[in-house]
């Protein structure tokens, strides 16, 4: 189903890795899923955690510690990985996976953002993604920077090397290439 | 990626930064001839119109998030205060809470996970509420209260139980293998008991069954009873699609029909599978189905698998065990060797007919499968029988068929005497005593638990005292059946000529004709589990004197009060068959009895009854046929037949010793047929 990446792929990825990219995912990879769940726990629903806030904790957390980290790019290019795999293994565990010939179809509104979303909806966002990546490799890479890791336009072209310019055009197209496929998909349509 | 792909991809880049005019322009420019492209742009162009904050919000992936589900101690809802979470499960997480009123104490509180309809589990539930509130048994946690979270997420309030899985508590403590069978009793009486009440659990497994120790004694308890069938629908089987199996509960207690696609009606004998393979479990230490295999198994595998895959059995996975692992100590494969010995036979039968695949072929009920537990309990035989004899019966008879030598020709006029008195019937009586006294039990039921309703809505200062009273009603009522059952038992006795007897056996008939009329008068009309053995004695005692229309009508009364009595497949009806098919041979002729028979004995084959029950059934059918000259089908009803009865009774066995002239004259008529068409 996801073509699931061992690494960020190597097309972009900066030269200047400190660590290599398997082990700075490994690391990343467990120190925001413990981070999550802490917080999760002690703070609860009531303080809408930002997986965004959570990515740049991290990041402060191991650069602080650890100063092989060389850039803030190979950091992010990780930690959007790690983002992505968290959320999958949740999505699999909760285990409402489309089944069978009765596919589960999500509403549209579910799409829209604002309702509690059901936790195949990740799945299918991966899948999605996947199938960017094959056709146009740079729009899912920006997307994925923005949409897991989270970061801003300006933070995003600054760890690809590409203008802000380009980030706005490539997200706009990512956005536009998943909804109408996702639409598609789980649209009443 | 292909070159039109990139054209698409570099033209709405660049289009989309532009005015809405001057993009048409461009789009029509560069689509000029290309009118899939012009498509493919159009399309994007709209998606992206109505994507709105598509991907945008931050607050998305957060509760997509491990934890988010989480709720944090001393968050309060509805009326309990949430102290710690203490455990998580496939289908949410279970808190420890506490309740101020209208009574103070401390419940456990489970949340479900969030993507079910919440308003629907607690529509189901409150369906199944009346019958959880009736349940009232010292092995089954009491569920309290459902209702939504803040949040908009369903819980439920259950007694809070203090213990571990029943596996993990019968590993941790070494118990021996009488030990953990007697826990399982009480696990299946408490089922039992629910199914009474028409609660089937449909989730049983090691961790919704827990152990804990009150005054140095393990006490079992069942827990999550009405969740799984609240939850059904739109998390149908939820906690066991994952492919997670440490994070959630695995597939090895789902059942087979459970696992069906589309979904079959699950009924109590789902109960009955899963009461097996957590026998299984607890005999075994271990679980039926590879769990390495159902885990990586993509889930219509993992289906296949609980579908098809006959898991070896206990003592057959247990001496592999102790093959894999002989760094175990010295002491500890001694110990497995000699489980493995009490495993074999009776208990890996017990184990494998609750977890047949076809659930017509497990046990009926859950109490069908603690008799045989107690059965094997008091070192008595058990009903379930070594799988697949039958068939293999079937091979053994067809193999062998060439190797008979057939030289005489004897009449082949045996029909009589053949018919009712043989072990058959005296198994049958045996086993419709079981079914009657299920029925008493199940009656007894009834009166307690509307004892206790009355006690759930008596005011709690009075407890104590309607609890005694309770007790009290149980013990009338336990006496009450023990009165019963020995009446019936004894009137049986006085009606029904013995077995093997004459016709100066029999009781006065007019006595017979006194009870028989009475019985036609409706005497017994309100009490059919008395009626029942009354008719099939009265059948009994008026066939030894040849008053066979006495004899069919009482036969026949008996084999309808039988269905009343326990409806589908069973022994006693498919005996009362039986009966009926040797008065009606006299009444009406063979014609009308042969389907009488082929129905008893399709029932038979059903319940997979291959202990001899049905032998009596297949010789009168094989007399019948071979009578009318179907000399094959004669051969192969006789040939098992023999076998069973001399396996089970003893080659001096009369009816077995008939059974083998019969063949003899089956054999001999045909060698007789075949040498006529050899020289016409």
């Amino acid at each position: 189903m996801s073509s699931a990446p061992q690494d960020s792929p190597s097309s972009t990825q900066p030269a200047n890795a400190g660590v290599p990219a398997s082990e700075l995912l490994t690391l990343v990879y467990d120190e925001l899923r413990t981070l999550a769940r802490h917080r999760m726990a002690n703070e609860g629903v009531a303080h809408t955690l930002q997986a965004t806030a959570l990515v740049h904790e991290v990041y402060l957390r191991l650069a602080g510690n650890d100063g092989r980290f060389m850039s803030r790019a190979h950091f992010f290019h990780a930690a959007a990985e790690a983002m992505r795999r968290i959320l999958i293994e949740h999505a699999r565990a909760k285990g409402s996976k489309k089944r069978g010939g009765g596919a589960k179809r999500v509403p549209m509104d579910l799409l829209d953002l604002a309702a509690a979303p059901a936790s195949d909806e990740i799945l299918a966002f991966d899948e999605a993604f996947a199938r960017l990546e094959s056709e146009t490799p740079m729009a899912a890479q920006v997307a994925r920077l923005r949409f897991y890791a989270g970061l801003s336009i300006d933070e995003t072209a600054e760890a690809l090397g590409i203008s802000p310019r380009t980030v706005d055009r490539e997200w706009t197209y990512a956005r536009a290439w998943l909804f109408r496929l996702l639409e598609k998909e789980f649209g009443d349509g | 990626m292909n070159a039109r792909t990139n054209a698409i991809h570099e033209l709405f880049a660049a289009a989309v930064e532009l005015q809405p005019a001057e993009r048409s322009a461009m789009i029509e420019r560069a689509c000029a001839d290309d009118a899939e492209m012009r498509r493919q742009v159009d399309s994007l162009f709209a998606a992206h119109d109505r994507a709105g904050r598509f991907l945008a919000d931050p607050a998305f992936l957060s509760r997509h998030l491990p934890g988010a589900d989480a709720l944090a101690p001393g968050a309060v809802i509805g009326p309990y205060t949430l102290r710690k979470m203490i455990g998580e499960g496939g289908y949410g997480t279970v808190y420890l809470a506490e309740q101020e009123r209208p009574i103070a104490r401390r419940v456990a509180l489970k949340v479900i996970k969030a993507g079910m309809d919440t308003r629907q589990v607690i529509a189901r539930f409150d369906l199944e509420r009346q019958a959880l509130a009736v349940m009232n048994h010292p092995n089954i946690a009491q569920v309290f209260d459902a209702g939504a979270t803040d949040a908009g997420r369903p819980y439920f309030v259950m007694e809070l139980i203090e213990g571990k899985a029943i596996t993990d508590y019968c590993r941790d403590c070494a118990m021996d293998v009488r030990g953990r069978l007697a826990l399982f009793a009480d696990v299946c009486d408490a089922v039992q008991h629910a199914h009474h009440k028409g609660v089937i659990h449909r989730d049983i497994k090691p961790s919704n069954v827990l152990v804990s120790v009150g005054d140095g004694k393990p006490v079992v308890k069942v827990i999550d009873f009405g969740i799984a069938k609240a939850l059904d629908g739109s998390a149908a089987g939820m906690g066991y699609v994952t492919e997670q199996p440490q994070l959630l509960g695995t597939p090895q207690c789902m059942s087979p029909e459970q696992a069906a696609a589309p979904p079959v009606d699950v009924d109590t004998r789902t109960d009955v599978y899963s009461l097996g393979v957590l026998l299984y479990e607890l005999l075994t230490d271990a679980e039926p189905f590879d769990p390495a295999r159902l885990r990586s198994a993509a889930y219509a595998e993992m289906r296949r698998v609980i579908r098809e895959v006959d898991p070896p059995t206990p003592s057959a996975r247990l001496s592999t065990q102790s093959g894999v692992a002989p760094e175990a100590a010295g002491g500890r494969t001694v110990e497995i060797r000699k489980r493995v010995q009490q495993l074999r036979g009776e208990l890996d039968w017990v184990v494998m007919k609750a977890m047949e695949k076809d659930r017509q072929r497990r046990y009926g009920t859950v109490d069908a499968l603690a008799t045989d537990i107690w059965r094997y309990l008091r070192d008595e035989p058990v009903s379930a029988g070594r799988p697949g004899r039958w068939h293999r019966l079937r091979r053994f008879a067809r193999r062998n068929r060439r190797t008979f030598v057939t030289v005489s020709l004897v009449s082949l006029s045996l029909l009589a005497g053949l018919t009712v008195a043989t072990i058959g019937f005296v198994r049958a009586r045996r086993d419709r005593d079981g079914a009657v006294k299920s029925r008493i039990e199940e009656a007894r039921q009834r009166l307690i638990a509307q004892d206790n309703q009355a006690k759930a809505q008596a005011n709690e200062a009075r407890a104590q005292a309607s609890e005694a009273k309770a007790r009290a009603n149980e013990a009338k009522a336990r006496a009450e059946a023990d009165r019963l059952w020995a009446a019936r038992t004894f009137l049986y006795r006085l009606l029904s000529p013995p077995f093997g007897g004459s016709a100066s056996d029999v009781a006065p008939v007019a006595v017979l004709d006194y009870v028989a009329k009475q019985a036609d008068d409706g005497a017994l009309k309100d009490h059919p589990e008395l009626e029942a053995p009354i008719r099939a004695a009265l059948g009994n005692a008026y066939l030894k004197l040849k008053l066979y229309p006495l004899s069919e009508h009482n036969y026949r009364a008996n084999l309808d009060l039988c269905r009343v009595l326990e409806t589908g497949d069973n022994v006693t009806t498919a005996s009362a068959l039986n009966n009926l098919s040797s008065a009606v041979q006299h009444t009406q002729g063979p014609q009308a009895a042969e389907p009488l028979l082929r129905q008893s004995l399709a029932m038979y084959r059903r319940i997979r009854s291959d202990n001899g029950v049905d032998a009596p059934v297949m010789i009168n059918l094989a007399v019948i046929c071979a009578n009318s000259n179907r000399l094959d089908e004669a051969e192969s009803l006789l040939r098992p037949a023999i076998y069973l009865l001399e396996n089970e009774m003893g080659k001096d066995y009369p009816v077995a010793v008939r059974a083998r002239k019969n063949l003899a004259d089956v054999l001999a008529a045909k060698a007789r047929t075949a040498n006529r068409s050899i020289q016409p």
